[in-house]
């Protein structure tokens, strides 16, 4: 019997190297990561007595944020792959026990702050998140399906960390500013329809 | 449109430092210019999101497609290990009860008896090159297992010469291969009574032939009897307190 190939895995320097580049690579990068230790999940189940569905979540919120750290450079090999990334999920089982002992759901979830915002002033962040938190995010989800599927396509993209220049080669745009262009008429097109309401 | 290009310039980074004190002193001094970059916040905010849970969704697919298979529940090393660890350990399992099942498990006095007699009394030391005495020609008919004319030949020596310790021990023994064990006992009883005798082990004999007969009492006779033979520091004292131990 063959052995399926998309269940084997690349060696940790090639796997962190390519989830530090965009397109394709990262991609495939991030489905291996997700594989190569979705075995935590029985360990979630088994070890912190999660249920199926909780310590999935929790192994799939781990592999996103050691994937972010990894892209922004945070990982920096003092241990082995494997074990910092057992420390992450081991954290986020401890804070899903607290969360489920403490009856706090994902519903009183708020989210996290952006990077960006962290250089800004006390005061200017203070504005700025209390502006963010009002926000009718259902609303804006919604305006933001009804915006066209290449507008979402384009600004999903930028939100997955491609630039201006990998997109414009992927959705065969003449240059990157016209993607930035276009990118931001799309933003204002959808801020125009939230604000209507 | 203005704003958000500025906005947009700010959060990835294209602005230098003076032209970012002065987007922060945008956001306190205009309240429209603060709703947009909220606005622009959020919406990154929520992209990320819907990234994440399309991300979740195909990893769920993934998840359930091949949950069932054993690289998703360890890798195959560990499995391997996991393997070898378990095959190691059953070894050593086996070793430890095939260890306390000879030398450990409390057996009953009348298989200790039986065992002992099948690994150490099937055969009686023939002296090699000696003369072929009446003696020699009746442990000859024991190692045979013809123990009616070995019993026959010992007894005959007994009555030519009744002190001959080693003709009497012998008829014990051919007794107890006979199951007479009230006769053995007899032949036991008076071989430990010759006096001047170096070693005997008649005591222990009689301990052996009162555990393989196994009638009411016998069992604690013996266990007196090989206490006495581990005490008093006689013949098959080793054997004694094994005896005793595994009883």
């Amino acid at each position: 019997m063959r052995p399926d190939k998309s269940l084997i895995i690349s060696p940790d320097p090639e796997l962190i190297d390519h989830l530090k580049q965009n397109g394709t690579n990262r991609r495939k990068a991030e489905e291996q990561l997700f594989k190569k230790y979705v075995y935590f999940v029985r360990e979630g189940m088994s070890k912190y007595s999660l249920s199926e569905e909780d310590a999935f979540d929790v192994y799939s919120d781990t592999v996103l944020s050691a994937i972010e750290k990894i892209t922004n450079g945070l990982f920096q090999g003092r241990s082995s792959l494997k074990t910092w990334i057992y420390r992450i999920f081991h954290n986020k089982c401890v804070d899903q026990i607290r969360k489920l002992t403490t009856n706090k759901n994902k519903i009183n979830r708020t989210a996290p702050v952006s990077d960006a915002l962290l250089h800004l002033s006390d005061s200017a962040k203070s504005i700025v998140q209390q502006l963010v938190e009002r926000s009718d995010r259902d609303l804006l989800k919604t305006r933001l399906n009804e915006l066209g599927d290449n507008c979402r396509k384009l600004l999903m993209l930028f939100a997955d960390g491609y630039s201006d220049r990998e997109i414009s080669v992927s959705m065969d745009y003449k240059t990157p500013e016209v993607v930035k262009t276009s990118r931001l008429r799309c933003l204002e097109k959808l801020r125009q329809s939230y604000i209507l309401k | 449109m203005d704003n958000l290009d500025y906005i947009d310039d700010y959060f990835n980074g294209r602005l230098d430092d003076p032209q970012k004190a002065a987007f922060d002193q945008l956001i306190l001094s205009d309240p429209p210019f603060a709703e947009k970059v909220a606005f622009y916040v959020t919406t990154h905010q929520i992209l990320k999101q819907e990234l994440e849970e399309e991300k979740k969704e195909r990893w769920r697919e993934i998840f359930e497609q091949n949950k069932a298979t054993p690289a998703f529940n360890r890798p195959a090393g560990t499995v391997r290990k996991l393997w070898i660890s378990l095959a190691a350990a059953a070894a050593v399992l086996i070793v430890v009860i095939g260890l306390w099942w000879t030398l450990i498990r409390p057996v009953g006095p009348y298989q200790l008896a039986e065992n002992y007699i099948s690994q150490k009394l099937q055969k009686l030391p023939v002296k090699m090159g000696s003369r072929q005495d009446e003696i020699q020609k009746a442990r000859s008919s024991y190692n045979n297992a013809n123990f009616p004319e070995a019993l026959r030949q010992f007894e005959h020596i007994i009555s030519q010469s009744s002190d001959n310790e080693e003709a009497i021990r012998f008829a014990g023994l051919v007794c107890l291969r006979l199951k007479d064990y009230d006769k053995a006992l007899l032949y036991f009883q008076r071989s430990e009574n010759i006096p001047g005798l170096y070693a005997n082990p008649a005591k222990f004999y009689q301990a052996l032939t009162l555990m393989e007969r196994n009638g009411p009492g016998d069992a604690q006779k013996a266990k007196t009897l090989l206490q006495q033979v581990v005490d008093q520091d006689l013949e098959h004292k080793q054997e004694a307190r094994r005896f005793l131990d595994r009883w």
